[in-house]
């Protein structure tokens, strides 16, 4: 019996209360209409800048590019990219779809980074440069819009350009700070920025800038892809560093009396120096080198590049080396016994002219030292492997002579141990980059 | 409890107010521009048929590919080829007002293929008679025919289920091969049998062919196999079936069995089967719909043609072009001349009285400059199946504009096999020798069998003519 009251006094209670009608109004006005109204203001925007918009792309596997673009209020846009600069008109279109999207909804410029078969612009099958053609709207101002791309996560910064001038130099403005960044000599950079000392790495064609300073002792890495804005290099992701936060390096320019890059962060004045020493040397780095290279395929160090010295690569011209694969710093696998030494790896071969280190390999320190054990074969003359054997001989002991020796750094350059840059102690100015087999 | 339920219904008397203007959310329409009226023209107006062409990822089945647009400048390339293949030819046949009525009505288009996890890629889905997605269409080309039939066998196949659920295929068609089809079809594929190419591909074919299917995919389903067949017959043409057909025979590894005369044991098994479901479809065109699928399919091969003209074959034929050499095996081909035959048969019968071997096959050889090689291939009865032997026979040429006049070379290479049967086949030789003959395709003799058989046909008598495989 109570049972049943109670269930009266629930249905009683369900049939008043479930009829409470809605009756409020939003007060900032219906969601879709709010929507409406951003996309128009968007479009609005995208064709309302005269000389177009200069865009900027970071792809998902980090391959940056750099566009200009025009937009009309008709669906229509033109652009051009730093990878192919004649300008082609396509479509686009403003969506709302999850955001509201900004979609370049037929096959342009832009599409040849995404696109999934490699013969057409390269990248991986099936996924191009996981780059995008559908980027959501995530801010905007007046002169900047930043968009993220729906399906591979790219990023895309559209900055609106003030003239003619400028949308004539939005490729050239890379081209300016890269050559800047190749004219400091040193493997080392150094810059303060707040305060603080910093180590600079600096890798132009990837368009990476890192920053590696002491925090406690130990050192302390941050790392962002950049793109190139008239004078200013702009982090994708701005850097800390200790209470500063870095969104862009403006007014870049290179003073060529004192070897400086001059910048400004926030507004102060900042210089990119040279360096000749490692902010903090890891003194085992050296050690752990050697004995990789034992661990490493066919026991040996391979560089591709060979030696960067003077403010040139490939120093030693093993490019004119035909069938050049690339530079070997191998152990007992390869010369047999105790041996380790220097060999070029050319036309799936290894041959003379070779030179064997003096054992055992001196580390001092965290300092190699290479000392000339045997030369093997003719350094001289004019063949193009004998003239650049003979320089990388003597850029890594410092000399011709059995007996002269030369001290590196070595820097590790992956997390897995397995990279390592070789700097010279003496100046920084010849390195080499070593990767396994 | 009557007071309650009065309550209840009477309480949710909800008025929402239902006169508002739904807001559209932006995006879906555009500035139109010329593609967009083309479209509009060709297939929105007179078929209803939308055509989407720019990017919208929800229209693909597989949205977490990476796949990019078509480019624009394409798009009335690739839509005027399948209308002017598919629409016009049925429209012609049928009338208007039939294709307004049964065609799919969106097409979604896109501009690289779909890269399956397995390796393979996808160039096209369909939906249930509703939707064609078009996939890689950034490589089309007009000018490449095998992509355009590619194309258009997925349109005719997609119709040919339209067609088949509005009006079902008598039951006497899944009977024919019930019990060859496979879920597992898609394993029917070139290298999937032998490391040794040519014994891949005799197995690959004796599986779908050989079986009394069209298509690897015929083997799928009785709907499948029934629109593979109307759509190959429609895509490929009337040559390129009874080709399929006149080449079923029965293997003994790499070669065709065969009697103590050379004469090959055909598979009539599969012959008839293929026979059999050709005469369905053709009956069901008839009876269902109407449509004579000879008259249907002579169009859609003139409008292919017509849009994706075949080179004259002259220019096609000879050293470092398309095509070196042309095969004429008697007992795969239909349509050789009474004249032609006649020369032949007499030296296969010499060649058997004389040395007690027999011909196969000959081949004409163009892959020298100024010279036809006649290769004989020959066989002894007696000796275990083989590739047999050739004889070369050299014929010195002059080619004006695709009429060839031919001269017994004199001297004749060294060659021993020739040497030895020269003799036994000079009815052969001597069908070519000081003779004039024009290169051409022979599509007037062998309808719609153009880039499937050229042929050689006598100036003083058009009577007289060979033609075989290229």
């Amino acid at each position: 019996m109570m049972k049943k009251h109670l269930v009266y006094i629930l249905l009683f209670t369900l049939a008043f209360s479930a009829c409470k009608k809605d009756t409020t109004t939003p007060v900032i006005g219906n969601v879709d209409d709010r929507l409406s109204a951003t996309l128009t203001e968007y479009q609005t925007q995208l064709n309302g800048a005269q000389f177009g918009w200069k865009g900027y792309l970071l792809t998902d596997n980090e391959k940056p590019a750099t566009f200009l673009f025009t937009f009309n209020d008709k669906n229509r846009t033109t652009m051009a990219a730093d990878y192919r600069t004649a300008p082609v008109e396509s479509s686009y279109r403003l969506k709302a779809l999850q955001r509201p999207t900004l979609l370049f909804d037929s096959y342009s410029t832009l599409h040849l980074l995404a696109d999934p078969t490699s013969s057409v612009f390269g990248g991986t099958t099936a996924a191009g440069y996981y780059s995008d053609f559908e980027f959501a709207f995530l801010s905007s101002s007046a002169d900047t819009i930043k968009l993220e791309g729906t399906f591979n996560k790219s990023k895309l910064i559209l900055i609106r350009s003030k003239s003619a001038a400028e949308s004539v130099a939005v490729f050239t403005a890379l081209n300016n700070v890269t050559e800047a960044a190749a004219k400091i000599r040193t493997y080392f950079k150094r810059t303060t920025i707040g305060g603080i000392e910093c180590e600079v790495k600096w890798d132009p064609t990837a368009q990476v800038l890192s920053f590696s300073y002491l925090e406690n002792g130990n050192l302390k890495t941050v790392t962002s892809n950049y793109y190139v804005s008239g004078l200013a290099v702009a982090f994708y992701d701005p850097l800390v560093i200790g209470t500063t936060t870095v969104k862009q390096i403006s007014d870049v320019s290179y003073d060529a009396t004192s070897f400086i890059i001059k910048a400004n962060v926030n507004g102060s004045p900042i210089q990119i120096k040279e360096a000749i020493t490692p902010l903090k040397l890891d003194v085992n780095a050296a050690q752990r080198w050697y004995n990789q290279m034992f661990a490493n395929l066919n026991g040996t160090w391979v560089s591709d590049k060979a030696f960067h010295a003077g403010g040139v690569d490939d120093f030693c011209n093993f490019k004119n080396v035909a069938g050049y694969q690339n530079l070997w710093y191998a152990g007992p696998t390869v010369f047999g016994g105790t041996t380790e030494g220097l060999i070029a790896f050319v036309n799936n071969g290894l041959g003379a002219p070779y030179v064997l280190s003096r054992n055992p390999f001196g580390i001092n320190s965290g300092i190699a030292r290479f000392t000339l054990g045997t030369n093997a074969g003719t350094f001289t003359g004019t063949a193009p492997i004998a003239m650049a054997m003979s320089a990388a001989r003597n850029l890594l002991y410092g000399g011709e002579t059995v007996g002269s020796a030369q001290d590196w750094y070595l820097i590790p350059t992956s997390e897995d141990g397995k990279r390592y840059d070789m700097v010279r102690v003496s100046d920084a100015q010849a390195w080499i980059s070593w990767r396994p087999r | 409890m009557v007071a309650l339920a009065t309550i209840f219904l009477a309480g949710c008397s909800k008025k929402d107010d239902l006169s508002a203007d739904i807001v559209g959310l932006g995006g879906d329409t555009w500035t139109k521009g010329p593609i967009d009226e083309w479209i509009s023209t060709n297939y929105t107006t007179p078929y209803n048929i939308e055509v989407k062409y720019k990017w919208d990822r929800s229209e693909l089945g597989e949205i977490y590919k990476n796949i990019v647009p078509v480019k624009e400048e394409l798009v009335v390339p690739v839509m005027s080829i399948i209308k002017n293949t598919w629409i016009v030819p049925y429209a012609a046949v049928k009338g208007e007002d039939f294709m307004k009525k049964y065609t799919q009505k969106q097409f979604y288009l896109a501009g690289s293929p779909s890269y399956n996890s397995n390796g393979t890629i996808t160039l096209g889905t369909a939906e249930a008679g509703r939707k064609i997605v078009l996939l890689d269409l950034n490589t089309f080309n007009p000018a490449n025919k095998p992509a355009v039939k590619q194309i258009l066998h997925t349109m005719h196949h997609e119709f040919g289920h339209i067609l088949n659920q509005n009006i079902a295929v008598v039951p006497d068609y899944q009977r024919i091969t019930p019990a060859d089809y496979t879920a597992t079809w898609f394993n029917i594929f070139r290298g999937a049998y032998s490391t040794n190419a040519a014994l891949d591909k005799i197995m690959y074919e004796a599986d779908f062919w050989g079986k009394g299917f069209i298509t690897p995919y015929s083997r799928s389903n009785k709907d499948d196999d029934f629109v593979e067949t109307l759509s190959t017959l429609l895509e490929g043409g009337q040559a390129n079936f009874d080709n399929i057909i006149n080449n079923l025979f029965v293997y003994d590894g790499l070669y065709i069995k065969r009697n103590g005369k050379g004469v090959y044991e055909q598979n009539t098994d599969a012959r008839a089967k293929l026979l059999k479901k050709k005469s369905i479809v053709v009956a069901y065109m008839k009876d269902s719909w109407g449509i004579d699928l000879t008259d249907l399919q002579t169009r859609t091969q003139a409008a292919i043609e017509a849009q994706s003209a075949t080179a004259d074959f002259n220019s096609l034929l000879g050293p470092g072009k398309t095509y070196g050499t042309i095969t004429v095996n008697p007992q795969k081909l239909n349509g050789l001349s009474t004249k032609f035959l006649t020369a032949y048969n007499a030296a296969n019968t010499g060649l058997q009285s004389g040395m007690g071997l027999y011909i196969d096959n000959i081949s004409l050889v163009f892959t020298t400059a100024n010279r036809m090689i006649l290769r004989v291939n020959f066989m002894d009865p007696t000796a275990a199946l083989s590739a047999g032997f050739n004889a070369d026979f050299n014929y010195t040429t002059t080619n004006v504009g695709g009429l060839l006049t031919l001269t017994y070379t004199d001297p004749q290479p060294t060659n021993a096999n020739a040497r030895a049967i020269e003799a036994s086949i000079q009815s052969l030789l001597t069908y070519f020798n000081n003779q004039s003959f024009n290169i051409r395709w022979v599509d007037d003799i062998v309808p719609q069998s153009k880039s499937i058989f050229g042929g050689l046909v006598k100036t003083t008598d058009a009577t007289s003519y060979l033609f075989g495989t290229l």
